[in-house]
C-alpha cells in the first residue's frame, strides 16, 4: 500500500507539437485536499484525464501504487470523477441515471437511494435530467461520482453550475468527505475557491501552460502571491479622512482614499469585520464593492523569483 | 455477459427500441411483408403467393430499408455521447473501452434485430401460418446485413466530428447502396459497355446487393435453374464463369463476412485508440 494516493512523475502529454502537459511531477497525500489552480486551458483537465488512464502520455502515474496505464479499470474504480463539461443522460430520470452508473460501477442497488438522499434529490428522482436546473444537474453528477464511495475524488470545476446555496452545501460536503478520510482534488480557475480550500488546510498545485509552476500549502501560496482582496467603500456624506482613520484604527493599515472611495486591502474573511468596525465607529457604509485579484496576477506573483 | 457490460447493453437497447426510426421501420416492414407477396402474386396472375414470392418481395423491397434504419441509429452511438457531453463520464467508469464498444454494439443490434423479428417475422407468421426454414434464413440474412451496417455506422460515428455530420454520411451510404449502385441500373450500363465480369466488384462493393444475391442463390435458384443461362442472367453467368456454380455462395458469404468484420474492426480499433 503506497503512502501517497497519487504519484505523478514527469508526465508530458502532447497533441501534435503542442504540449498540453510538460514534465509535470507531484504527489497527492492520503486524506488531503488539493486545489489545482490554473486559467482555462492551462492543462488541469488533461492532467485529470491522464490520472484516470483516459489519455496516452509520457512519464508515469501511480494511484495507490498501481500504474494507471496498466490497471486503468482498478484506478477508475477507486477514483470518483466529476468532469467539467460532462452531463447526465437527459432522457433518463435522476434515479435511472444513478441506476445506470451503479450498474457500470458494480455497486449494490441500495446505494442509489442512499446517494439520492445524500444529494437531496429524492423528491426529484423521477424527473428527467433534462428538466433539472444547472445546480441540480451538478448535484446529480456529484452523486454519480460518489456512488461507489471511492477513496479518491477528482472534481473538475465542481461549483461552476452551483448557486450560492449549492456552494455552501458543497463546502459542507468537502468537510464530510475529508472527515471520512477521502483524498480530494479540485480544479478551479477561481481564487475564491482556493480560499475555501484554505479553510481545510489544503494544498495547492498551480498549473499554467501545461507546467506545474507552484505547489505547497494554500496559505503559503496566498501569502507569496499577495492575494488580498480590495474593498472599495463609498465615502458618501462622511468625511473621507475621518473614515480612513477609522479603517486604520480597526487594524487595516493598507488603506487609501481614491476617487471618493476608501480602498482597503484585506484578507478574504476580513471584509465583514471591517464593515462592522466602521459601523461601530459611526460610519455606516452606503455602498461598497469587492475587487478580487485575477488568477493571472496571482500566478505572476507566485512564480516570480524571490 | 458481465453485469457491467449488461448495463450498457440494456441502456442502448432501451434507447434504440424507443427510436421513432425503428418503430416506423417495424410498422412499414410488417405491412410490406404482408402486402407485397399478394401484390406480386396478383400481378403474375397467381391465386396465392408462394414462399419464393415472399422471399424475393422481402429482399427486394424490405431489405433496402434496413440500412436506412441501422446506419442512422448506429451513427449516433459514439459521436452522440460526445455531443451530449456524456462520453467522458462514461469512459471514466471502471469499465474498459472494449466493453463499452461491445455493449453499445450488442444493445443496438438487439434492438434492430427485435424490430426485424416483429416486423418481418410476425407478418410472415400471419401469411404462412407455419413459417418455413427458408424464411428464417431470410431473417438471418437481414441480421447479417444489420451487423454490417452497424459496423459501418460505428466507423462513421467514431470518425465524425458531430452527430449531424455522422447522420449525413450515414444517409449518403444508404443512398449509395440503395440507389447509386443499384444492380438493376448499373448492370445494364456495365453489360452494355464492358464484360459482365466487371459487375462482380460492384456486387461486392454493395452489401445490400450481396444479401440479395445470397438469398437468391441460397433459397431460390434450384440446380435446374442454375443450368439455365436465362434464369442465371448476365451477373450469374459471370459469377459461374469466375467461381464455378458451386463457388458462388462461398464467394458471396466471404464477401459479406468481410463487410461485417472490416468496418467493425476498424471502428473498434479507432475507438480504443482515440483520446477523449
Amino acid at each position: 500500500m503506497s503512502a501517497q494516493s497519487i504519484e505523478v512523475k514527469h508526465v508530458t502529454k502532447k497533441y501534435g507539437k503542442f504540449k498540453a502537459l510538460d514534465d509535470v511531477t507531484f504527489d497527492v497525500g492520503k486524506g488531503k485536499i488539493y486545489a489545482v489552480l490554473g486559467p482555462n486551458g492551462a492543462g488541469k483537465t488533461t492532467m485529470f484525464r491522464c490520472i484516470l488512464g483516459l489519455l496516452n502520455f509520457e512519464g508515469s502515474i501511480l494511484v495507490d501504487g498501481r500504474d494507471t496505464r496498466k490497471e486503468g479499470k482498478w484506478v477508475r474504480e477507486n477514483i470518483g470523477y466529476l468532469p467539467q463539461h460532462s452531463a447526465p443522460y437527459d432522457d433518463l430520470s435522476v434515479e435511472d441515471n444513478l441506476k445506470f452508473y451503479a450498474g457500470i460501477k458494480g455497486v449494490k442497488p441500495q446505494r442509489v437511494l442512499e446517494t439520492l438522499k445524500d444529494i437531496k434529490l429524492v423528491r426529484f428522482r423521477d424527473r428527467k435530467a433534462r428538466a433539472l436546473s444547472g445546480g441540480m444537474k451538478q448535484r446529480l453528477m456529484l452523486g454519480i461520482s460518489q456512488l461507489s464511495d471511492p477513496p479518491i475524488l477528482i472534481l473538475d470545476e465542481p461549483t461552476s453550475q452551483l448557486d450560492v446555496q449549492g456552494q455552501l452545501r458543497f463546502r459542507e460536503l468537502l468537510g464530510e468527505l475529508l472527515g471520512r478520510g477521502k483524498s480530494v482534488i479540485i480544479s478551479t480557475h477561481l481564487l475564491r475557491e482556493a480560499h475555501e480550500i484554505r479553510l481545510f488546510k489544503g494544498n495547492v498545485l498551480v498549473i499554467n501552460r501545461g507546467k506545474l509552476v507552484g505547489s505547497g500549502l494554500v496559505d503559503d501560496f496566498m501569502n507569496k502571491a499577495d492575494l488580498r482582496e480590495h474593498l472599495l467603500i463609498d465615502v458618501g456624506a462622511y468625511d473621507a479622512q475621518n473614515m480612513l482613520h477609522a479603517v486604520e484604527k480597526a487594524g487595516f493599515k493598507d488603506a487609501e482614499i481614491h476617487k471618493g472611495q476608501i480602498v482597503v486591502a484585506c484578507e478574504h474573511g476580513d471584509k465583514f469585520e471591517l464593515l462592522k468596525a466602521l459601523d461601530v465607529a459611526g460610519f455606516t457604509p452606503t455602498n461598497f464593492r469587492v475587487d478580487e485579484p485575477s488568477l493571472e496576477v496571482a500566478f505572476m506573483k507566485a512564480t516570480e523569483a524571490p | 455477459m458481465a453485469p457491467r457490460v449488461l448495463a450498457i447493453v440494456t441502456k442502448e437497447f432501451k434507447d434504440s427500441i424507443r427510436s421513432r426510426w425503428l418503430i416506423s421501420f417495424t410498422v412499414i416492414s410488417f405491412f410490406l411483408v404482408i402486402g407485397l407477396p399478394f401484390v406480386v402474386a396478383y400481378a403474375l396472375g397467381m391465386m396465392a403467393p408462394g414462399i419464393e414470392t415472399l422471399i424475393s418481395g422481402t429482399t427486394q423491397v424490405v431489405f433496402p430499408f434496413l440500412p436506412l434504419i441501422a446506419l442512422p441509429i448506429g451513427s449516433a452511438a459514439i459521436v452522440g455521447e460526445r455531443d451530449r457531453h456524456t462520453m467522458e463520464l462514461l469512459l471514466a467508469q471502471p469499465i474498459s473501452r472494449v466493453n463499452i464498444f461491445v455493449g453499445k454494439f450488442v444493445g443496438i443490434f438487439l434492438a434492430v434485430a427485435t424490430a426485424i423479428l416483429v416486423g418481418m417475422g410476425v407478418a410472415a407468421l400471419i401469411i404462412m401460418e407455419v413459417p418455413t426454414i427458408q424464411y428464417f434464413y431470410v431473417i438471418g440474412i437481414a441480421y447479417v446485413l444489420t451487423a454490417a451496417m452497424l459496423g459501418l455506422a460505428f466507423l462513421i460515428s467514431v470518425v465524425s466530428k458531430d452527430r449531424n455530420m455522422a447522420l449525413g454520411i450515414a444517409l449518403f451510404f444508404w443512398f449509395l447502396f440503395a440507389v447509386l449502385i443499384d444492380m438493376g441500373f448499373l448492370s445494364m450500363i456495365v453489360t452494355m459497355a464492358f464484360d459482365p465480369v466487371y459487375m462482380i466488384p460492384i456486387v461486392v462493393a454493395n452489401p445490400l446487393e450481396l444479401v440479395r444475391q445470397i438469398s437468391t442463390y441460397a433459397l431460390i435458384m434450384t440446380p435446374k435453374m442454375m443450368a439455365n443461362p436465362i434464369s442465371l442472367g448476365q451477373l450469374g453467368l459471370a459469377m459461374v464463369k469466375v467461381f464455378g456454380a458451386s463457388g458462388i455462395l462461398p464467394f458471396l458469404y466471404t464477401s459479406m463476412t468481410a463487410w461485417v468484420l472490416l468496418p467493425l474492426i476498424g471502428s473498434f480499433v479507432l475507438f480504443i485508440r482515440k483520446d477523449v
